[in-house]
This record gives C-alpha cells, structure tokens and sequence, in this order.
C-alpha cells in the first residue's frame, strides 16, 4: 500500500503539481492570443514579448519596492508590482495598435500583413527589453518559497517520496482561477465583454448594431495587456525572468491557443492544460513509478521515458500539426486559420 | 422631400472597379419601398451603399434632410437606421437574447419593453431566447436578425432579401409580421 | 627633381608608419551569449598582460600591443568565424587570445586560424577534442583539457564516497566532453553514473529534465553546465523537487552568482575549477584587483595566453604566427628562469638578451602534448552560502 502511495506521490510531485502550473501559465498566454485572433483576426507573434514586457515592469518596480523595504512576505513582494506592471502593459498595447496595427486595420490589409507586423514589433520589443533589463536569469520570487517542501513532507507523512509545493505554484494557481473567472464574467455579463464576443462572431453585424469598433479594439489590448502581464509575471516568479525564454514559449502558447480553437477563450484554457500536461507525461521517466508498483525482480532497467526531454518543445509542435490536419477548428470549434 | 434619398451613388470596394453606377433610391416616410431585379444587379450593393458600407466615389446619401455621406454605419444606426443583411446577419455564437441585446448596443434606457415587442411579435424567439442562434432553424434566424435590428426601435429598416432560403409558408408568416 | 621629390615622399609615407607600427592582437571572446559574465573579466585580464608590456616600452624593439575584441557568442560557430575573418583580415591581427567555448573555438580554427596561419592560444576551450584535432603547430590552450578534469573531479567523487551519481551535461561540445570523461574516469574506479542526460541552456523550466535524472536516482548530482545557464535551472529544479539536495560542479558552474542565486540549499555541494595556489596565483590576484576587475574563473589563464603571445613573439623575433608558433612551448616550459605576473619586463629583457625563460604565470603554466596546460586544479566547497578552497591537486 504504501509503496502505491509513494508511486502517487511521485507523480504528483513531478507531473501533476508541475503540469498544473505550466498549464496556468500557457492558459493565460493563449487567452490572450486567442482575445486578439478573435477580434483583431490576426495572429499576434509578439504576445510573448508583451508578456515579458510586463514581467520587466514588474520586475523593476519589484526592485525599487525591495529597496524601500517594502515587502508582503510570506507573499512575494512582485505581486505588490502587478497594478504598475499592468498599467504599463496596457499602455504599450494601446501604443502598439495606435502606431502600428491601426494603421494596417484602417488599409483593411490581409491579416497576415498584421501578423508580419506583429513579428517586426516582437523584435522591437525583444531587443527593448534585454536593452533595458539585460540578458541575465533574474530571480523575482522572494518571502517564502515553500507552502510544503519535500523533506517536510517526508518527515510529516514517513514516506520515501517527497512532495514539494512552491508558494509560486500556489499563487500561480489561485490567480489564474480567479482571473479566469474575472474575465469569462466580464465577456458573458456585460454590455462591452458581450459586445466584444459579438465582434468577435460576426464583424459586420456588430458594425451594425452599432457597436463601435474602436473601443471594442481598446478592450481587447487592455485585456490583453493585463492577461499578458499576469502571465508573464507568474511564469518568472515559477522559474526565473530571463529575456530569452519568452521567443520560446510562443510556441507552446500559440499550440495551446490553436489546440483549443483560435478566438474561443474556453478553448485557450483547456489548450493550455492539454499542451502542458503533454509535454510533462511525454517526456516523464516512469522507471521509479513502475518500480514502486511491481515487484523488486521486474524492477525495468531503462528510465521507461517516452522520449527525451530534448524534445520537449517537439511535443508541443507535433501536438499543433496533429490538430490542424484532423481537427483544424481545434477542440471547442475555434476558427478555421 | 423624401425621408430617405441616395442620390447618383457610384462607388466600389477599396480601390476596386466601380459597382454601383450613378445610382438613386428616394423612400418617403412610412412607405415601403421594394427593389427588384436580377441576380447581380447591385440590390445588395445599393442597399450597402445607403448603410456606409461601400465607399462612395460620386453622390450622397440624405436621412431625413441631413447628408449622412460621410457617416460610419455605426454612426448611422445612431441615425435611426437599422439593416438585416442578407447573409450571416446573425451572432451565432451568442443566444437569442443576446443578440437583441446587441440589437440594442446603442441604447442607454431600458430595453426591456422593446424585447417584450419584439417576443409578442415572434414569440418562438422568448422560448428559445437561452439557445445560441446559430443553432436555430433558418427561418428563426431570420426573425432573430429582423428582431435584432427591430431592438433600436429605428425609423428606417432595411431588409436584404429576407425570405432567401427560408420556406414559403414561412416566408407568408415572416411578410405578414414585418408589415 | 619634382618627380623624385614625389617619388620620396611617397615612399616615406608607406615606410613611416610600418617602423612604428603597432602589433594588433585579437581578444576574441564570447562578451555575449551563455558566459557573458565571465568574459568581461577574462578580456581585462588579457587585457591587462597587454598594457604591462607596453608600460614597459613594448616588444621588439618598442612597438606596442594593441588588443582588439571580437564576439564569439559562445555558442553560434557562423558568427565566431565571422568575427574571426574580419578580425584577420581588416583588422589585421597578428595572433589571437580566444576563442572562449570548445565549439566555436573549433570552428574558428578550422575556418579562418588554420587557413590564414594565425595562432591561438585559448585560455577557456576545454574540449579533449582539441587535444588531438590538427592544428599546423597554430593551437594552444592555457587551459587543461577536461579529460584531465574529469578525472580530478572523479577522484573528488570517490573520496566523498560517492557510489552512484547521477550527472546532466550542457548540450555542447564542452558539455559532451567533459561528461564522458566524467563518466569514463568514475567509472573506472568503481562508481556508477545511474543516467548522463543532455539539458539545453536558455530554458525557462527544467522540470521535466530533473525529472528523468531524479527516476535514475543517484547520491549525488554531478552538473556539467554553465552557472548562468541551464545549469543553474537544474539544481534549482531538483532541490525546488526534492530531488537532489547535493550536487558536484565543474569549472562551468563555478563562480559567485551561484550561491547567491541558490541561497544557503547549495552548501555542502563541492567541486573542481583550474586554479593553483603557486605564487603566481596570488601575484596575479593583486594585481587584478589593482587593474580593477575580479580575478574570477578563466581570467588568470587569459593573462597567460596573452603573456605567451607576446613573449613568443620576442623570442621569435617577430610578430608574425608563422615565426612565434614554434616559440611558444619553449618560453613556456623549463628550463629558464621562471616568470610570473608583473614580470613580463624581466622575460623580455632575458629573451631579447638570447636567454631562456621559464613562463609560470598566473596558472602555473606547463604545456604538454599538444601544446595544453596540463592544468591545476582548486577543490572547493560550498559553504556558509560562499565558494571556498577545500585543497588544491
């Protein structure tokens, strides 16, 4: 009995509290991704780069708040930073749209015009951003960094297998369930979120009903600054902040986004969780699990690992090719890209 | 003079060829105007072209007295006007009540009287108002699209041919309640 | 008489310039990509042997030292020879100081090195690779090969007591060699590595990776990365997981950031860097502090490569690499009278005078084979949140 309990707990411990988290954190990526396909029609590639444009916001305020003494410890004094951060984000967006993308809405130009655009400006961002903040690997958790750790928890229960569970994961968890809720109560509850699925269904006929394009367009970037900031900033207090990371992680997140069906939100979550706990289990060694559930003598040799982690971001891409030539609307019926 | 007047309206589609050619409808108050004509003779562009949705090269369009040429169709609906294209005229995504009350975006008052018209009018519409619309019959979506247009209470309302693809007993049932 | 006084001064004009003219040296390091923060300090110890030289009225009959930088990246093999090329051939460049990562320093002696017949001595490339790769008599490392660090840290291995390890490399050349070194020297005395899995730098999440290595299990977990990279990730990772709470490092991993980032969970984790505790060690420590930078991992080894650069060139009599190649080990090795920092003066005074000088330096320079340090060795410790020397070997 107790060596299923250990097997469970092993998998808690690497897969399932890890997936959970990563999944948080490309749940609220694809949220925003899918926000601007919804109504901007267009694929915006430098989403990543507004995440760590927030997460560097952040980040800096963080620094000068720590440098005042300011802290909320158990808490991580970055949280005190999101409002600024938030702020900020949303500022850039509305610039971005104001001095880019207006003008290629307003030509009615082909969305992939958009999008190249929007590869130009993750660029622009990218190399902003490691100007300002630099390159490096930056810390941002601070206050606690256990809810439990894995020798507590070893001590606690007398199991061999310990269960660690990081303040980060805590928070990351709680935030992303209530921001979720936030926003699917904001576009199914009032006037401007409906309005905005309504822009999103059928262009045309929102014009004529006399929803103003304009404004449907500045909801959409303040949404999306502040989704890409959360995001960005969870993702770094999780692991650590480094510039770098977020050209990579567009790929999971526009997996995710396009698993769960591009422009539906609903999707974008269960997209997130499907692309993370993908990668997490793919590329898991089960050797440990099957040796605490059989008997000593079939105790497997080889790590019992489906495929590298080397290919992590492999799963993600060939995840991504599977769904659009099966299912190319995604798993909640997104649009056709 | 007529409440609705386009007058010599030429126009296309961005930088396009010309579609619409010196074209002029005039509507007075309370009357109901029918344009006919073959398939692609440029009912559908004429009507768009009245509701802002093409680009004018040469003429105007007056509402009431006023020239609206400039205007945006949003701007329009503001005006008064309200429009049931003939395609995709209705959120499919969203439930019945949902899309009356997009109907209604512009308004600030109380819409409740109004969708209470419009649900004595088509009253399989309050049974289904928690459905998404895209599920609906088609001759439902159409009175889905001709309520939510109905929602602005606007004094002008045009309909691109609303019985397209519907039944004809329907399409007697649909006539007999627009007029 | 218009003509000839034309003739003259043109004449005068090419002539001028090239009996002063300065030797360029390149300083071709990685000042961007996964070492970054070490190259700075590595280049002003280069840097620094450059300017004792010219303080001291230069080589070969007084003509200075100027050292010219180039990016390697570290790990892009395309723009390191690139950088390399231009450096050569519009910069003009008479030998180089570099490259710094075992790939791309490869990559820039094969492409440009070789082909032009440049000398490169690199105080940071690792790789055994290189110990056997054919060079024209154009390659030198004052670094050792890690073939002999894998063995060193082996040894560390067993007197802990270590039976099993687990051990994650870099996914490079660097990475690769030293962990099948690593792997063939443990094993041959009588440890077991349970997995030797790759890790690739610059990810945001190492989850997964520490994962794998936590299902093979082991006493301990042996990281042969890079401190600001991948390698870092990883043992955040595993002590975050509970999956290893000590670790053993390679030169990679060794310097300040680490336990900083780490906190107080890496104490107790120990490992192996170059270094020596020969005076020369503590001369060059004064005399890096004095020059303003911190004498950290790599920075003694370029303050040699450029020393034996230049000190070559004198005994060669000329700033050409086709002359100053064969010059190299004998101003390094015995017999002679032994140089150390500062006293770069000394060595060229002696060797201008037909003498012979033993170059010791700041790492204790001894070149064998191929023309590689056979390379000193610092055991240190994590402990009280600090980098300290256990012993040296």
């Amino acid at each position: 009995m107790e060596d299923v309990t250990n097997a469970a707990i092993l998998i808690l411990n690497f897969l399932f509290v890890p997936g959970l988290t990563y999944g948080c954190q490309l749940a609220l990526g694809a949220l925003g991704v899918t926000l601007v396909y919804g109504i901007l029609r267009f694929s915006n590639f430098a989403h990543g780069e507004t995440m760590s444009f927030g997460a560097m916001i952040c980040i800096l305020v963080m620094w000068w708040l720590q440098s005042l003494g300011v802290s909320i410890a158990p808490l991580p004094t970055v949280l005190l930073a999101l409002p600024v951060g938030i702020a900020a984000t949303v500022l850039a967006c509305l610039l971005m749209d104001r001095w880019v993308y207006r003008f290629y809405r307003r030509q009615k130009s082909p969305p992939v015009t958009l999008l190249v655009a929007s590869i130009g400006l993750m660029f622009l961002l990218h190399g902003g951003i490691r100007f300002a903040i630099g390159p490096d690997d930056r810390v941002v958790g601070d206050g606690a960094r256990f809810i439990f750790n894995a020798r507590e928890f070893r001590h606690a229960t007398g199991l061999s297998e310990g269960l660690a569970f990081k303040t980060s994961q805590g928070i990351t968890i709680v935030v992303t369930v209530l921001l979720v809720a936030a926003l699917f109560w904001f576009l199914n509850r009032t006037r401007a979120g409906k309005s905005m699925r309504a822009f999103s269904d059928n262009e045309d006929l929102a014009l004529l009903s006399g929803i103003n394009p304009d404004r449907v367009v500045m909801i959409t970037w303040v949404l999306t600054g502040i989704l890409a900031t959360i995001a960005g900033t969870l993702y770094g207090l999780d692991k650590s902040y480094k510039p770098f990371v977020f050209l990579q992680l567009l790929l999971p997140i526009f997996a995710a986004a396009i698993v769960g069906g591009l422009g539906n939100p609903l999707g974008a979550i269960a997209g997130g969780f499907v692309i993370a706990f993908s990668e997490v289990s793919i590329t898991f060694a089960y050797r440990k699990f099957v040796a605490y559930l059989v008997p000593e003598s079939w105790e497997p040799e080889g790590l019992l690992q489906l495929l590298s982690t080397d290919y992590k971001f492999a799963v993600s891409f060939v995840i991504l090719v599977l769904v659009l030539l099966i299912r190319p609307t995604g798993i909640f019926r997104g649009k056709v890209i | 003079m007529s409440f609705l007047s386009g007058e010599h309206m030429t126009g296309g589609y961005g930088g396009g060829a010309n579609i619409l050619e010196d074209c002029t409808i005039t509507v007075d108050r309370g009357e109901i105007a029918v344009v006919v004509g073959p398939n692609g003779a440029g009912k559908s562009t004429a009507m768009k072209a009245i509701f802002g949705m093409l680009d004018l090269r040469e003429g105007c369009v007056r509402l009431d007295g006023e020239d609206i040429t400039a205007l945006s169709p949003q701007a329009r609906v503001r005006k008064g006007m309200g429009f049931v294209p003939q395609t995709a005229n209705v959120f499919t995504s969203m439930t019945v009540e949902e899309n009356l009350e997009m109907g209604a975006f512009i308004r600030d008052d109380d819409i409740s009287e109004t969708m209470a018209q419009v649900f004595a009018l088509f009253p399989i519409l309050e049974e289904k108002r928690g459905q998404p619309a895209g599920e609906l019959s088609g001759g439902q979506r159409q009175q889905v699209a001709i309520g939510r247009a109905l929602m602005t209470r606007p004094q002008l309302l045009m309909l691109d041919e609303p019985t397209a693809g519907v039944s004809p007993i329907v399409m007697d049932e649909l006539f007999d309640r627009i007029i | 008489m218009k003509k000839q006084l034309m003739a003259f001064a043109a004449a005068a004009m090419i002539a001028m310039p090239v009996a002063a003219q300065d030797i360029k040296v390149g300083v071709i390091l990685g000042y961007t990509g996964p070492i970054e923060s070490l190259t700075k300090d590595m280049a002003a110890g280069a840097e620094l042997a450059m300017k004792e030289v010219n303080a001291s009225g230069g080589i070969l009959n007084g003509r200075k030292i100027v050292p010219v930088r180039g990016d390697t990246t570290c790990t892009d093999a395309a723009a390191a020879t690139a950088t390399t090329e231009r450096l050569i051939t519009s910069d003009k460049i008479s030998a180089i100081v570099g490259g710094d990562c075992s790939g791309v320093t490869t990559a820039m002696l094969k492409n440009v090195a070789m082909a032009k017949g440049i000398v490169m001595v690199s105080p940071s490339a690792t790789s055994p690779a290189l110990s056997t790769i054919p060079d024209n008599g154009l390659f030198f490392r004052t670094a050792p090969s890690d073939a002999r660090q894998g063995q060193v840290l082996a040894d560390v291995l067993k007197e802990k007591g270590v039976k099993k390890a687990a051990l994650t490399y870099t996914n490079n050349d660097y990475g690769k060699g030293l962990a099948e070194s690593i792997k063939a020297n443990f094993t041959k005395i009588g440890g077991k590595i349970t997995i030797s899995a790759a890790h690739e730098d610059g990810k945001g999440d190492y989850s997964a990776e520490v994962a794998a290595l936590a299902a093979a299990g082991g006493d301990i977990l042996i990281v042969a990365g890079y401190l600001d990279q991948g390698g870092k990730g990883i043992i955040q990772a595993s002590l975050d997981s509970g999956a290893f709470s000590t670790f053993a490092l390679p030169d990679g991993m060794i310097g300040d950031s680490l336990p900083l980032a780490i906190g107080k969970d890496l104490d107790g984790s120990y490992g192996t860097v170059p270094g020596t505790d020969s005076p020369g060690g503590e001369k060059f420590k004064g005399l890096a502090t004095k020059g303003g930078f911190k004498p950290g991992p790599f920075t003694a080894e370029s303050y040699d490569a450029a020393a034996l650069i230049m000190l070559a060139m004198q005994a060669a009599g000329s700033s050409e690499s086709g002359k100053l190649k064969a010059k190299v080990m004998m101003v390094a090795n015995a017999p002679g009278e032994k140089i150390y920092p500062g006293e770069l003066a000394k060595g060229l005074k002696i060797l201008k005078d037909g003498g012979d000088i033993d170059y010791v330096g700041a790492s204790a320079v001894e070149l064998v084979g191929a023309g590689e340090s056979a390379g000193n060795y610092r055991e240190i410790l994590v402990k009280g949140g600090k980098i300290t020397t256990a012993r040296y070997r």
